[in-house]
């Protein structure tokens, strides 16, 4: 597959769902393709590339922190053709909508993002912790930005590194 | 849960592999019912680490995600770098990070063989898988200097040479490699002891591996051609000839055949690396204070347990402001939970190391049997004996 026939697929699927739900659509080179996704057509966008481009493979949810909102960002592949799309979700609403019952693969990778982000996938058959330790503080999603390694080891141990430790 | 239904959580401690996971099985009698992974337990933080320190540093790190696929790694991370900073490597250093990546297929492939012979309880086999591990082994370290994590890649190439006049010695091991792996290969296919313990041990179907987004050779043995190197080529990966292996076993048997015959097909990359490398270059330079531009770049690799993704994002400074990594066992969890069902509890060894896990899960077993309120807990040894009362039954 060339370029083209990957550019034409994200084309299509603007056309499909319009420019405000699908846009900043970028094809750096073949077999690769990134785009913004609103987070309401999120389902209905998946289920349409899986029915209608076969993508069937999901490749992993990462959960980035944009300072000024969440992304979570799923790969989906088809064939070889890494599709990543990026869905913004503001700081004050840290909840995206499951993928589970359209991709049953995301079954493990949302509650990683759920553990590390703290962005909650709704309508998820068992969202149960499952990389952080069972006694983890509650409310400590270590990769958000806000969180650093000294003020992690305060909430977790109580104590600081470095000059501060007797 | 029914009153003949049992829950047995296996794990997850094993003093001998590096990444303890644990499993929640519910039994009824001999029969898994449902399974239930926990993950985590060497969880690290990489990627926060990641996000301050420079690119250079980060090189270091990444090879430490895994003992095993620490080339794997390598490969993904500069791959990604070099993407977003737009580095074009020499063309030698393709050659040479090809050559890296397939001796580390070699060395965990028959590691794996190895691995699953003394699960089933082939230990001869074990033993000689093993030894002639070694050859490749050796090779690793005349390359590299070591025999794991290799710092062969840098950003922009690589750090050491492949010096023209060993060519001749490697291609004799690398014969040798290719001799008593096709050896293996016979043996696993006619002999009885393998196939009483492979045969339909751990089956799971071509539809439901796709719809669990498995990948490499635990999907390939179920019929899904899905190698990344075929897919969507990286490095030179579309100029070498080498066949698409895949299987519609979908058992433990097929996950054996697939993973020789890649070691075959592994050797016939090597060979054809070391007649076809061209003179030149092997890095261009790049400073650890360089900065690289604002970007993102996803960068799939074909590592010897399945598909790793990294994916790296840029601000523009000269360390990531996010790098994610996926490594393969996580994606082949759900279809492994998927294999274990409806299979027997002497079974759960051999199915679990089937996929190639970083970690082995028979070390210590506490069993919990509901009704009766008692916990008990079996070593590897009571475990071994359980199976071999089991199966001479």
């Amino acid at each position: 597959m060339s370029i083209e026939e990957h550019t034409k697929i994200v084309e299509d699927l603007v056309k499909e769902f319009g420019e405000e739900n699908i846009y900043n659509t970028k094809v750096p080179r073949a077999y690769r393709a990134f785009a913004h996704v609103k987070r309401e057509k999120l389902r209905d966008i998946v289920r349409y590339l899986k029915e209608e481009h076969g993508f069937v493979h999901i490749t992993t949810i990462s959960g980035v922190d944009m300072r000024e909102n969440y992304e979570v960002v799923y790969h989906l592949r088809s064939e070889g053709f890494s599709f990543s799309l990026k869905v913004p979700v503001p700081k004050d609403d840290p909840k995206v909508p499951s993928i589970v019952d359209i991709l049953n693969g995301a079954v493990l990778y949302e509650r990683e993002v759920n553990d590390l982000l703290g962005i909650f996938p709704e309508g998820h058959p068992d969202p149960k912790r499952l990389i952080l330790a069972y006694d983890w503080p509650e409310g400590v999603h270590p990769l958000r930005k806000e969180w650093d390694i000294q003020t992690i080891r305060e909430k977790v141990d109580g104590k600081r590194w470095g000059k501060d430790v007797e | 849960m029914s009153e003949r239904e049992f829950v047995i959580p296996i794990g997850p401690q094993h003093p001998a592999l590096k990444e303890p996971e644990s499993f929640l099985f519910t039994v009824d009698g001999e029969v898994v019912v449902d399974v239930e992974p926990r993950i985590g337990y060497n969880h690290r933080g990489i990627e926060k680490a990641m996000e301050s320190r420079n690119y250079i540093q980060n090189l270091y790190i990444t090879e430490r995600v895994c003992g095993i696929c620490s080339n794997a790694h390598q490969t993904a991370y500069t791959g990604a770098v070099e993407e977003v900073g737009g580095i074009e490597i020499p063309e030698r250093a393709k050659y040479i990070r090809v050559f890296m990546q397939e001796l580390e297929r070699i060395h965990s492939h028959l590691l794996w063989l190895g691995v699953a012979a003394h699960e089933i309880g082939f230990d001869t086999m074990f033993y000689y898988v093993w030894r002639d591990r070694e050859v490749v082994m050796d090779l690793l370290e005349e390359v590299s200097g070591n025999r794991c994590n290799y710092a062969m890649a840098t950003v922009g190439g690589v750090r050491r040479d492949l010096p023209r006049d060993k060519y001749p010695k490697w291609h004799k091991m690398l014969d040798k490699l290719a001799e008593r792996t096709n050896y293996y290969i016979k043996v696993a296919s006619t002999e009885k002891t393998i196939l009483e313990r492979a045969v339909g041990v751990g089956y799971l179907g071509k539809e439901d591996m796709i719809r669990l987004s498995g990948s490499g050779p635990n999907a390939r043995s179920s019929g899904v051609p899905c190698d990344i190197r075929k897919l969507t080529p990286y490095l030179i990966y579309d100029e070498i000839p080498f066949e698409h292996i895949y299987v519609d076993n979908g058992d433990v048997l097929g996950q054996v055949l697939v993973r020789t015959l890649e070691v075959v097909e592994a050797v016939k990359i090597c060979k054809w690396v070391l007649d076809n490398i061209p003179e030149g270059e092997i890095a261009v330079k790049f400073n650890p204070l360089q900065r690289l531009p604002e970007g993102e770049a996803v960068y799939l690799v074909e590592a010897q347990r399945g598909e790793l993704i990294h994916y790296t994002i840029s601000d523009g400074r000269n360390m990531p402001y996010r790098h994610k990594i996926r490594a393969p066992t996580l994606g082949n969890i759900p279809s492994l939970v998927e294999r274990l069902k409806g299979g027997y509890i002497a079974d759960i060894p051999i199915t679990i190391a089937g996929i190639d896990p970083c970690f082995s899960c028979t070390d210590r077993m506490a069993f919990y049997d509901e009704g009766k309120d008692k916990t008990w807990t079996w070593t590897d040894v009571e475990l071994s004996k359980y199976r071999k009362e089991w199966y001479s039954r």
